[in-house]
């Protein structure tokens, strides 16, 4: 072989080879960045910041979940009785932030047909400055600029893990679309679990009451995001729950101190939030049954899959929901039962 | 932009290519010339910081240019031409103190209690370190031999030349510009083209396939310093030990590969440093251009080897703290450099002994040796070494830390890492250990017992299988390109 015929050969099998890559990418598109799945295929968990913002502009849905590791659980299904929706896709994302939210309802809201966003309303989302935690969603799957694609159609993620966990996963039907992303399985929900591992960052937690003096900006923060999408889309139902942590969450926020910043801040927003009448609010984080029942969780705050269906059946019947007459009373209630229970109780 | 992306590789260098390639093949020599000259200039400007950047380096190349080709001039006397020379090496000098050492003056000032300044410079060119050491070169010989002399735009391309601008190797004048006239390279050649994209590829493998993989294991471990014990320290030491030779040495690949898909041939940075029986040995393999600059312009005029021994070391000695001080403004860079200052003393004071010794205890010793060096130079400060060093040494043999192998699964490891925990969770902890201990010995095989790649590049035959190799390695190499890190030496 002569030095010019394995340049050229190099050249073009290499350059047939990635173009066999792309097409692949472009047809199977594990992220569903340009299409809803080919040849009766579903659109499986792969990578769950690469692939829900494509799931968010390419599926079709009338009712979309948008939450953090709190509606992980949910079976999009569930939500499909003609009540809440009929046909639901769940855009989850573990440890979601606010910027996280935004780029997803961007797209849900961008789409007509949208009647019903469910929002899962965490605590953390109102503490934390939105700034400091910006999304880690790929810009090149986010936006529609295709000259970027690049670096989904050649990418070393997508080609050798991505691609074949989407192509085994549809046939193995080990992971159906409708429980994408749900962890429930794959841990156990048990006192003794849920203790273990809170218990080490007890001992090292230290105050942080600062943040006290710092809330009202966070909120106004979360709301100066939030607001304007819900005065965009009239027609939209907003639904946001309060999703029950156990009450080794509320332990701990007594022992940090931000148990007064926590429940002020979400009164300044629900008020806010029900001053919109396409906007809902279910709390659950009163719900003492639940909380106290350290069997229901994971860790201080991850539910099991019973507590997911408990809450979407709530929302189904109107139960647990806070309006801007009770919101008040039920903070406060709930704030000073956190205060006056025994926590040692929980470690017995 | 940088060498290893999808703009360079698919768009920047066939342009650049196919151009030169068309102008040389008409004869349009300075045509060609210019097509590289503006394609480097451009590549520069596409790098941080930019057009700020670009005009420094003109500048001082500029700067530089006027005072060999107009200062040194051989119609000159010789004191006149003396104060020149030291002019030119003293701007130089100068501007790369004023964009990386100022603020580690300031520090050392204020340690010695002395007052604090705020500075910060107004632009740090990239590759700083690499085209002043070249601009140095080029006054001292002007002014050694006052034939020398170039055009402007020879010049110029010589030291904004793009495959070499960000990382070296730290050509010489001498080296590069007579290729660059030189009639017979202006021919298409594609015996060297084919070496060229071998070693391009084999390049961007060490660099994406290796260094980085190796890369993301170094810094996870490099943030657990406190958790790692005997056993993980020696996998992170050993990691970066060589991820750093394998990051380097791919870049200077990829650069010789370019040069050779240009008729041109680049001067070698590396051969084999991992197999050096002796610092002294290493230090001829390792970072080539650099050891050849500090011998030829300052260890040779400060005396060399000829005032004796004491003299002899002592020199030495000066060159590795200022080799330390060359790769970074801090004390652990510095200490890093002293290493190997007193490693070289000691090399040589026991060579009559140590050369009886058999070979393979020499390599261990001179990689050991090396290795440890390398914590210095890793380190974020040297509270940082001295810990990891710690851990090596008192940490204990404790397991894998599975945390470091979870979080550091090469990427084309996790879909079997991924079926492993369906099948058998249970093995998923073992299968990450046999993963990692597998890449690092691969890497070690690389570096230390088979062909280096300028060996592989030198016996080159074109064959069916070096296609689908250098197919294969290329494909992987594109989609690694999509979670490419930064090289080490561009920091320099």
């Amino acid at each position: 072989m002569t030095g010019k015929q394995y340049f050229i050969r190099s050249i073009a099998y290499s350059f047939g080879l990635l173009l066999v890559i792309a097409a692949l990418t472009v047809i199977i598109d594990p992220f569903v960045h340009y299409h809803a799945p080919f040849f009766g295929l579903a659109a499986v968990e792969t990578e769950e910041r690469g692939q829900q913002i494509g799931v968010a502009k390419n599926m079709h849905y009338d009712t979309a979940i948008v939450g953090s590791s709190m509606s992980e659980n949910f079976e999009a299904g569930w939500f499909n009785d003609g009540i809440i929706g009929d046909k639901t896709v769940k855009l989850s994302m573990q440890g979601a932030h606010f910027d996280d939210y935004s780029r997803l309802l961007n797209v849900v809201l961008s789409k007509q047909e949208t009647k019903t966003v469910i929002i899962s309303l965490d605590n953390y989302l109102l503490l934390h400055n939105p700034k400091e935690h910006p999304t880690t969603i790929p810009e090149y799957l986010e936006n529609d600029d295709y000259s970027d694609d690049i670096y989904y159609l050649w990418n070393k993620s997508v080609a050798f893990v991505f691609l074949p966990q989407f192509i085994i996963n549809n046939i193995t039907h080990d992971f159906s679309a409708d429980s994408a992303y749900s962890w429930a399985d794959r841990y156990t929900f048990d006192k003794y679990v849920a203790r273990a591992t809170y218990l080490p960052y007890r001992i090292m937690q230290q105050k942080d009451e600062e943040v006290f003096n710092a809330y009202y900006e966070y909120v106004d923060s979360f709301l100066n995001g939030m607001t304007p999408y819900i005065e965009a889309r009239p027609d939209v139902n907003f639904i946001f729950y309060a999703p029950p942590y156990s009450i080794l969450y509320w332990d701990d926020c007594i022992l940090r101190g931000r148990l007064t910043a926590e429940i002020c801040a979400q009164n300044e927003v629900f008020n806010a939030l029900l001053e919109y009448d396409n906007v809902r609010i279910f709390y659950f984080q009163d719900n003492w049954d639940i909380i106290t029942d350290l069997n229901n969780y994971k860790d201080y705050s991850h539910f099991s899959r019973d507590i997911s269906h408990y809450i979407y059946e709530c929302i189904r019947d109107g139960k647990c929901e806070v309006t801007k007459e009770t919101s008040f009373d039920t903070l406060l209630k709930f704030s000073e039962d956190v205060a006056d229970y025994d926590h040692e109780i929980s470690f017995h | 932009m940088v060498l290893p992306s999808y703009s360079f590789i698919f768009i920047f260098l066939p342009i650049t290519l196919i151009l030169y390639w068309i102008a040389t093949s008409r004869n349009l020599y300075t045509a060609g010339k210019l097509i590289l000259l503006i394609s480097s200039l451009l590549f520069y400007a596409f790098l941080s910081p930019g057009i700020k950047g670009l005009c420094a380096l003109m500048i001082s190349a500029a700067v530089s240019f006027l005072i060999a080709n107009i200062g040194l001039s051989p119609g000159r006397s010789q004191s006149l031409r003396k104060l020149f020379m030291i002019t030119g090496v003293v701007l130089n000098i100068a501007f790369l103190v004023y964009c990386r050492y100022l603020s580690y003056i300031e520090q050392l000032t204020v340690y010695a209690g002395g007052p604090s300044f705020t500075f910060e410079a107004i632009v740090v060119p990239v590759g700083i370190s690499y085209f002043t050491f070249s601009q140095i070169a080029y006054i001292v010989d002007s002014y050694r031999d006052p034939q020398i002399s170039y055009s402007a735009i020879d010049y110029l391309l010589f030291i904004s030349f793009f495959p070499k601008i960000t990382v070296g190797p730290i050509a010489l004048t001498s080296e590069m510009i007579p290729q660059f006239n030189d009639v017979s390279r202006k021919q298409i050649n594609f015996d060297n083209m084919a070496k060229g994209f071998y070693r391009f590829t084999l390049g961007l493998s060490k660099k994406l396939l290796i260094a980085d993989n190796l890369g993301k294991f170094v810094d996870v471990g490099y943030v657990n310093i406190p958790n790692l014990g005997t056993s993980n320290a020696i996998l992170v030491i050993l990691s970066y030990t060589l991820q750093i030779y394998f990051d380097f040495s791919g870049y200077c690949d990829l650069a010789s590969g370019i040069c050779l898909m240009l008729n041109l041939d680049l001067c070698e940075n590396f051969d084999g440093p991992y197999r050096s029986l002796s610092i002294s040995e290493f230090w001829k393999r390792w970072h080539i251009t650099l050891t050849r600059f500090f011998r030829n312009y300052l260890y040779i005029p400060m005396g060399g080897n000829r005032k004796g021994k004491v003299r002899t070391y002592l020199n030495n000695l000066f060159i590795f703290l200022v080799s330390g001080l060359w790769h970074g403004a801090a004390t652990h860079f510095v200490i890093w450099g002293l290493i190997h200052g007193i490693g070289i003393i000691i090399s040589k004071l026991i060579s009559p002994v140590s050369i009886k010794a058999p070979k393979i205890i020499r390599w261990a010793v001179t990689f050991a040796f090396v290795n440890l060096a390398w914590v210095f130079f890793r380190a974020a400060d040297t509270t940082m070494a001295f810990e990891m060093l710690r851990q090596l040494f008192t940490g204990g043999f404790v397991p894998l830390n599975s945390a470091l192998i979870a979080a550091c699964i090469p990427t084309e490891c996790q879909l079997l890492q991924w079926m492993i925990l369906k099948i058998a969770p249970d093995f998923t902890y073992y299968s990450g250990c046999i993963i990692w201990i597998c890449l690092i010995l691969i890497a070690l095989y690389f570096s230390a017992v088979s062909k280096t790649v300028r060996q592989r590049c030198d016996h080159f035959s074109p064959s069916a299988k070096k296609v689908a190799i250098t197919v294969i390695l290329f494909v992987w190499s594109v989609l690694s390109l999509s979670e490419v890190a930064e090289f080490i030496y561009v920091n320099f």
